[in-house]
This record gives structure tokens, sequence and C-alpha cells, in this order.
């Protein structure tokens, strides 16, 4: 495999690690205490840093968007959960 | 990705730790992506391996159709050949004889003498392939040119662990020690390590070489005869 597509791959490990550390510290610095608030973010910057690096690779493309539509699942599962909390009907919100 | 869901659960119920569940979650989906990442780290080399296969076979009818599948290969610097620098298979005169014209056409089929029968074949190898990317060094002696085979081999195309030169006969015996690809073997060149031997020593050298080698399954010895050139 060539040079280039190590670096594609050790950039996308670096970048994201990176933002989720700092997206970590921050929310933790303002007292955040939502664990969805820091699940959305992280997957979020998953998705932005997903669309500029790819593509990766072939076969780590093929993972890397299943992966995506999970998150993208798991944050329209929050996102549901929110409006539905605020319209008052509380299944279930994570403090 | 275990640890992180273990802390997940610790985070969640036991310690009632926000924090905790929150990083935890952060190396749980940077596990998942590694992961996916880390697929991506087995080449797939199939597609490389059957363009090559294509371009070997067509050389293998080419010079077992001329019956120069016996002939030894003189490689030859850039100043004679051009820039990639290519080897020379003659067709009828021995490697000692030649006479070789100071510069040579740019063909597949090449009048390299003053005879009627210096006829000879002009074919790019993998050493023309490597010297063409790469600032091959006018030096003469043997620490000097094991210094440029261990860039090329060694810490760029990373195809043996390490290559050791001496002078030997008014030419050089090259040591490669744990060669990958000595299994790929074209005729009349031999392996990847002779071709990119004879090319370098041409280069580094700007004389044509020929070499012999030797292939066993923990090294290979290429010898290299540089030949008189005016």
């Amino acid at each position: 495999m060539s040079e280039s597509t190590y670096g594609v791959h050790r950039r996308f490990a670096v970048i994201l690690s990176s933002l989720y550390l700092i997206t970590f510290i921050m929310l933790m610095y303002v007292g955040e205490t939502r664990v969805d608030a820091y699940i959305s973010l992280y997957i979020l910057e998953y998705l932005v840093i997903y669309s500029i690096l790819s593509p990766v690779g072939a076969s780590a493309d093929r993972i890397l968007r299943r992966i995506m539509w999970f998150y993208v699942a798991i944050f329209l599962v929050i996102v549901s959960l929110r409006i539905m909390e605020i319209l008052g009907y509380r299944l279930w919100a994570p403090t | 990705m275990t640890v992180s869901l273990v802390f997940i659960m610790l985070g969640f119920f036991i310690i009632e730790s926000i924090y905790l569940v929150a990083l935890s979650a952060a190396m749980l989906m940077m596990g998942l992506t590694l992961l996916a990442v880390s697929v991506e780290y087995e080449p797939n080399v199939e597609p490389y391996r059957v363009l090559s296969r294509q371009l070997l076979m067509n050389l293998k009818l080419l010079v077992e159709g001329l019956d120069l599948d016996n002939v030894k290969p003189i490689y030859l610097p850039s100043s004679i050949s051009g820039n990639p620098p290519l080897a020379l298979l003659p067709v009828t005169s021995d490697a000692d004889k030649l006479n070789l014209r100071r510069k040579l056409p740019k063909n597949l089929i090449v009048r390299y003498g003053v005879g009627s029968n210096d006829i000879g074949l002009m074919i790019a190898t993998a050493g023309s392939s490597v010297i063409e990317d790469e600032v091959i060094e006018r030096v003469s002696d043997a620490p000097g040119i094991e210094g440029v085979l261990s860039r090329i081999m060694v810490n760029r195309l990373k195809i043996a662990s390490s290559v050791k030169v001496v002078e030997a006969d008014g030419g050089f015996r090259v040591h490669i020690s744990s060669p990958i690809l000595r299994k790929v073997f074209v005729k009349p060149f031999g392996t990847v390590y002779a071709q990119i031997v004879g090319h370098v020593c041409a280069e580094a050298l700007d004389k044509p070489t020929i070499v012999d080698e030797s292939v066993d399954r923990k090294s290979i010895d290429v010898t290299v005869r540089v030949l008189r050139f005016e």
C-alpha cells in the first residue's frame, strides 16, 4: 500500500482522537452532565472528519460507512428523545 | 473496546460518573474507527500482480521469440542509453568484445556498435524504474555504492534487511540479506535485486555493467563486473 494511504489512515485516527479529547475536556470544563450531549458531538465530529478525509481506502471505507449509518441512527434516537422530552413525553432521557 | 465497555458500565451503574461514561464512549467510538481503518493496512496487491504478470509475459514472449533468454544483459548508464537507463540485450556479440557507441538511440531494436551484427534490444528493467525516481550520486568505491543500494532497497523499497558491498576482481560483490522478492525471477535479467544492482552500479560508476547472481533462501549474492568503456 502506498505511503499516502497510510498517511490518510494516520491523519484520520489522530484528528478524530484529538477532537474527541478536546470535546471531552471542553464539555467537562463547562460542567456538562448529559451523556447524550457528549455522544452527539462525538458523532458529529466523526461525520465531519469522515466527509473531509474520505475516501480512506476501499475496504476501510466500506466499514467506516456502516459505522457512520450506525452513528446517524444513534444520533436520531438522541434527537428524538430530546424532542419528545420538550413535547412533554418523557420516556427516558439520559441525564 | 472491551475495556471501554466495562468502563461505561462501571461509570453508569457503580460509580455513577457521567465523565467516565463520556470518556469511555469516546474510547469505544475511537476503537470502532481504528478497527475499520486497520483493515486497510493489509495491502491489496492483486491488481498490481495482474498488471505486472501481463508485462512480464510480454517480455518473456519477446525474449524467447528472439532466442535471447540466455544472453547476459548489459546494464547501461543514462549517459549512454538516455534517461531512464535501459539494459541492452546484444543479439550476437560477446559482452566482453562489445564496442559500444557513446550515445545510443532510444529504440527497442538498436545498433550499438559499428559492426554489421552489433544489434541488440534495449529493455527497461526494475532498476530503470527505480533510478527514474532517484538521484544516483557518482561514486566509485564500495562504501559509496553500498550507501546508494541500502537507501534504495532497505529504506525506500523495503525489500531487503541489509546490503553489504565489497570490491572484488575489479568489480564488486554485493551481499543482500533477507530478500523478500527472491522468487520473482525474469529471464534473462534474473531477480529484481540483480536488475537494481546492475543499474545502480552502472549509473553510479557511469560505466556499463554485467551481473551474476546466486540466490539462496536467506540472501542473494550479486557479482558486478564493470565493462571497459572508452
